[in-house]
């Protein structure tokens, strides 16, 4: 059966105005919008395309960041607010890039959907009052199911921008959404608006997916309550948390005993990923470190293959959650099953010990899920391919240049290439967005020269 | 009075609401009356909720952590073993 949103893409309108940009930022993560700010304060006019409702990516669901433990959205939400506020940036969100081509006299032309939010952007408030309204809830993915959101919702209290959008998938069309807002903002008549855009430059920041838990059969998520991937966790953590406090999914009790088991899905060419994610112990060991602050009685058992504290502060980082009291087991979890009262039973290796098997209860486990590729826009080019390497992320030709592309003048911001993390992230869109400026003058010359 | 875009949209395209949706919307508005009936006399934990209204309880956790997004509900103690009592928001 269609969905009603495939029926709202057929009335999909044309826009005749074509618009020019010198620079369109696909992605508005932390890296997108680092490279968008760079460029725009160099005086180049970008576009920044988000599919999302709203700016942010992933970085503004981490409760804080490691090693210096900084708070993730305190460090986002100023940078989302100077996005939306450049005046060389326009923001297009819950928009899709649907064809990329290259175009032999000012770089690349592209046809973006903008979807219909059925909000007026320009009347709607951002007072919830549709969302007060609404009878529907349904899971919220970016609080990743642990509760519900409203068919009409705002994705989260500092969305940029703050507007409503109306999931018309699960809405059933009873209108108190329209009733009751104050602007009269609701207008489920919007139509899909499809925008052709030339840009000189493309810079790639679309970031990454996580590994899908449910994968690994043999760790049980989404069978065995009480078993949660390392994302939840970060928003049980979080000041935004989704409960009062950290709590365990299944019956809100407090945990008293938390397993992580690392690698899970990253290192595993059973699951098509044999690469290390990179980030992984550190976040677990920031988790751990952060279960404690709230839950100072509780045991944390860390379960892993290796320990790869490679960056700066990273091995003080991980000495400092040793001396906090986190347990570290050198060893693999072969099984994990349902115990008594909600507990989580594993099975593990012990490699320290001989490589024992040894068993484990736990409150709560967390399973660290690992970083996979998310270059879907590779499929939008025509008649030019954007290149991936064989582990699917983009591929960057040159090692000497990690922000380029095998397509002139396309360049790639942040985990589009692999997995990173936050800092080495905006370093590399920093990086991106120098090397879009280089291009970018050495195309506005050779086109005066002309 | 004009009317509602929701229903022009709706008659235009000719949507069917799924009956899964009228279903959540019913079975919410039945589970949350009840969850709200139980915590009316005193604070309960989840676990307390879940065997007075015999809702599993991975269900009422589900409810009452909406409930208390949405302002409703409130946690007031927490028992010994570690469970939160919560309470309708007066």
């Amino acid at each position: 059966m269609s969905s009603v949103f495939s029926k709202i893409i057929e009335r999909a309108e044309e826009v005749s105005e074509e618009k020019e940009f010198d620079a369109v930022v696909i992605g508005a993560g932390i890296a997108g919008m680092e490279a968008s700010l760079d460029l725009a304060d160099m005086g180049y006019s970008v576009l920044l395309i988000e599919k999302e409702p709203t700016i942010g990516g992933k970085m503004f669901l981490l409760s804080k960041v490691f090693p210096t433990l900084d708070c993730a959205s305190c460090i986002s939400t100023p940078k989302m607010a100077a996005v939306a506020h450049h005046p060389n940036i326009t923001l297009w969100t819950y928009s899709e890039v649907l064809k990329i081509r290259r175009d032999r006299e000012r770089g690349y032309a592209l046809r973006v959907m903008k979807k219909p939010r059925f909000v007026d952007e320009s009347a709607c408030t951002g007072c919830y009052t549709c969302e007060e309204v609404c009878p529907i809830d349904v899971p919220k993915e970016l609080d990743f199911s642990l509760r519900a959101r409203r068919a009409a919702y705002i994705p989260f209290d500092t969305a940029v921008p703050k507007i409503a959008v109306i999931d018309i998938d699960n809405c059933i069309f009873c209108g108190k959404c329209e009733r009751e807002c104050p602007v009269n903002a609701i207008n489920f008549l919007q139509k899909p608006k499809i925008y052709s855009v030339k840009a000189k430059s493309i810079i790639v920041a679309t970031g990454y997916n996580l590994f899908q838990a449910e994968k690994k059969e043999q760790y049980g998520f989404g069978i065995i309550p009480n078993v949660v991937t390392s994302m939840q966790m970060e928003r049980l953590l979080s000041p935004t948390r989704p409960f009062n406090h950290v709590l365990r999914p299944m019956d809100g009790k407090e945990p008293t005993s938390i397993g992580y088991v690392l690698c899970t899905g990253s290192r595993d060419r059973t699951v098509g990923n044999p690469i290390c994610s990179q980030v992984c112990c550190m976040y677990s060991m920031k988790q751990a470190q952060l279960i404690l602050g709230a839950l100072p009685l509780a045991d944390v058992t860390v379960y892993y293959m290796d320990i790869r504290a490679y960056g700066k502060g990273f091995e003080e980082f991980y000495n400092q959650a040793q001396a906090m009291g986190v347990r570290f087991i050198h060893g693999r979890v072969a099984k994990v099953e349902k115990g008594e009262g909600g507990s989580v039973k594993i099975k593990y290796e012990n490699i320290d010990e001989g490589g024992k098997l040894e068993t484990a209860e736990h409150d709560l486990l967390v399973l660290s899920v690992g970083l996979l590729p998310n270059c879907e826009i590779t499929k939008v080019f025509d008649g030019v391919s954007l290149s991936l390497d064989e582990f699917g992320w983009l591929l960057s030709p040159d090692p000497a240049n990690p922000v380029k592309t095998n397509l002139e003048g396309v360049f790639a911001a942040g985990c589009s290439t692999g997995p990173k993390d936050i800092p080495d992230t905006v370093v590399q869109a920093a990086s991106a967005a120098a090397e879009c400026a280089a291009y970018l003058k050495k195309v506005n010359v050779i086109a005066e020269e002309r | 009075m004009a009317k509602l875009t929701a229903q022009v949209l709706k008659e235009m395209l000719n949507i069917k609401v799924p009956e899964r949706l009228a279903e959540i919307s019913r079975e919410q508005a039945t589970s949350r009356a009840k969850i709200i009936r139980a915590i009316a006399d005193r604070p309960k934990t989840i676990p307390e909720i879940s065997q007075e209204i015999k809702m599993p309880v991975e269900k009422v956790t589900w409810n009452i952590m909406t409930l208390y997004r949405y302002g409703v509900v409130e946690p007031v103690e927490k028992t010994d073993e570690g469970y939160y009592r919560y309470r309708v928001r007066k």
